[in-house]
């Protein structure tokens, strides 16, 4: 198990640290258009990422990477609510000392889905890839996903 | 004397079945009688340590929901073995409040269960006919059918022995009867034993109408195990105002206890059951009851009412 969580940090490294729109997101709030996103989140914060889906699904939508510097309870959520009946969704992994969780969820706007997933000692990270999967209006659509870990 | 037992016993039998089989009375030899009924049970309020009613705490609310299956067959005409199974639909929900950002919010959390209950078995032993019916009842519960670990338990998730001295009484030529039983329930966990007691009163009415009113008491023999130290519980969700993951923590006493508040451990309690049979022919009845729950400690009253189906065959009738 240990030894899959590797394979799959190296892979997502390298895949992050491969992509040319690469964009580091430091702040607790942050705004993003970019494809592939990296931040981190320590225990008792909670990362607000407006994004903003410049494209259509498939390849307009945006991959989160984040790290996560502590134990606690992680929150996943995504939220959209400016327009309503566009289908949303968000895919990907946590993986931790606790074990790798799968993260599924698909929506309706106005909504928001959420996940939680129990993180252990050590941390460990996270991978999502989100966003508005049809809509009949044009691109941009905006959404906000959030990252929160309690201690 | 024995002749007129007999008749007395063929009387009752052909006017209210389930009413003297459900008492003291064996059913005879290859006879059979099965009963299944729905009922919806549904409690907001909890007795006090000192009998008195209140609100359940965080505005809780149970419902019981069951259909359940209860048969007797005639082994011989002395000894009788009975069996209940009953599937529940549970659903109990609480408020809680949580603070963020000095708000406090309200969130209704509701918990469900759908699967089977306790199984009970018995069997029922004929001592005495004369001057009045009576019999001896040994009965197994048992919790097989389901975990500890359901999101409401439909039961305490143990095993129950019983024994119980039962008594009935022809009021001929007055159409009814009584019944009184007595008994004693070893309960092999956590929960105390049980003394547990019943009265009983039947009569016909008009055509094929009758009536049974029934007492049925639990009273705690008050010696539960002592609980351990409650294991704390996480639960979790985010807020979608801000994001922000709300962590709640409980315990697991208070959650078992909020999710099923009809258990308990050691408690006393009365259960006063009116119902109404229809007999519809010669084999098939229905019953309509209502029961409600006039006195008790540490556990919750509530309402119920049942509707049942009861088919009777005796080979020995033509």
């Amino acid at each position: 198990m240990r030894n899959i969580q590797k394979v799959i940090f190296i892979l997502v490294s390298a895949l992050v640290l491969s992509s040319g729109g690469l964009g580091p997101l430091k702040s607790a709030e942050a705004q993003t258009t970019q494809l592939f996103n990296v931040s981190e989140v320590i225990p008792g914060q909670t990362q607000t990422i407006d994004v903003s889906q410049t494209a259509v699904f498939p390849l307009g939508c945006q991959q989160f990477f984040v790290g996560i510097l502590g134990a606690g309870t992680l929150g996943v959520s995504l939220l959209k609510s400016d327009r309503a009946g566009d289908p949303i969704f968000m895919v990907g992994i946590v993986s931790s000392s606790a074990g790798t969780v799968p993260v599924v969820r698909g929506g309706v706007s106005n909504g928001m889905l959420s996940q939680i997933i129990t993180v252990g000692p050590g941390g460990g990270f996270v991978w999502v890839w989100s966003g508005v999967a049809f809509s009949p209006a044009d691109a941009p659509y905006a959404y906000q996903i959030r990252f929160s870990l309690a201690p | 004397m024995r002749a007129f037992s007999a008749i007395l016993i063929a009387v009752l039998l052909f006017a209210a079945p389930k009413a003297v089989l459900a008492g003291a009375w064996c059913a005879p030899q290859g006879a059979f009688y099965g009963k299944l009924s729905l009922n919806h049970y549904t409690t907001d309020t909890t007795f006090t340590s000192n009998g008195s009613r209140e609100r359940i705490a965080n505005g809780g609310k149970f419902y019981d929901t069951n259909m359940t299956f209860y048969g007797e067959y005639g082994l011989l005409d002395r000894l009788t073995l009975s069996c209940s199974v009953p599937y529940k639909w549970l659903q109990s929900g609480t408020w809680n409040e949580t603070t963020v950002n000095d708000l406090v919010k309200r969130q209704h959390a509701t918990s469900h269960y759908n699967g089977p209950g306790d199984v009970e078995a018995g069997l029922k032993l004929g001592l005495i006919k004369e001057p009045f019916v009576g019999s001896v009842q040994f009965l197994y519960k048992n919790a097989g059918l389901y975990t500890s670990h359901e999101n409401v338990l439909p039961g305490n998730n143990q095993s129950d022995y019983e024994i119980r001295l039962l008594a009935g009484k022809s009021l001929w030529p007055f159409p009814g009867y009584c019944g009184a039983e007595v008994g004693y329930r070893f309960r092999t966990k956590a929960p105390s034993d049980e003394f547990k007691y019943l009265l009983e009163f039947g009569m016909d009415l008009f055509g094929p109408l009758s009536l049974r009113v029934k007492l049925d008491g639990t009273k705690s023999m008050h010696n539960a195990d002592k609980v351990s130290a409650p294991k704390p519980v996480r639960s979790a969700y985010v807020d979608e105002a801000t994001g922000q993951v709300i962590v709640a923590q409980s315990t697991s006493v208070t959650s078992a206890a909020s999710s099923n508040p009809s258990l308990g451990l050691q408690y006393d309690l009365g259960k006063l059951e009116t119902t109404l049979c229809y007999k519809i022919t010669e084999r098939w009845s229905g019953e309509v009851s209502y029961t409600t729950y006039p006195y008790g400690k540490n556990i919750s009253p509530g309402r119920m009412c049942s509707i049942g189906i009861v088919y009777y065959f005796d080979n020995k009738k033509k």
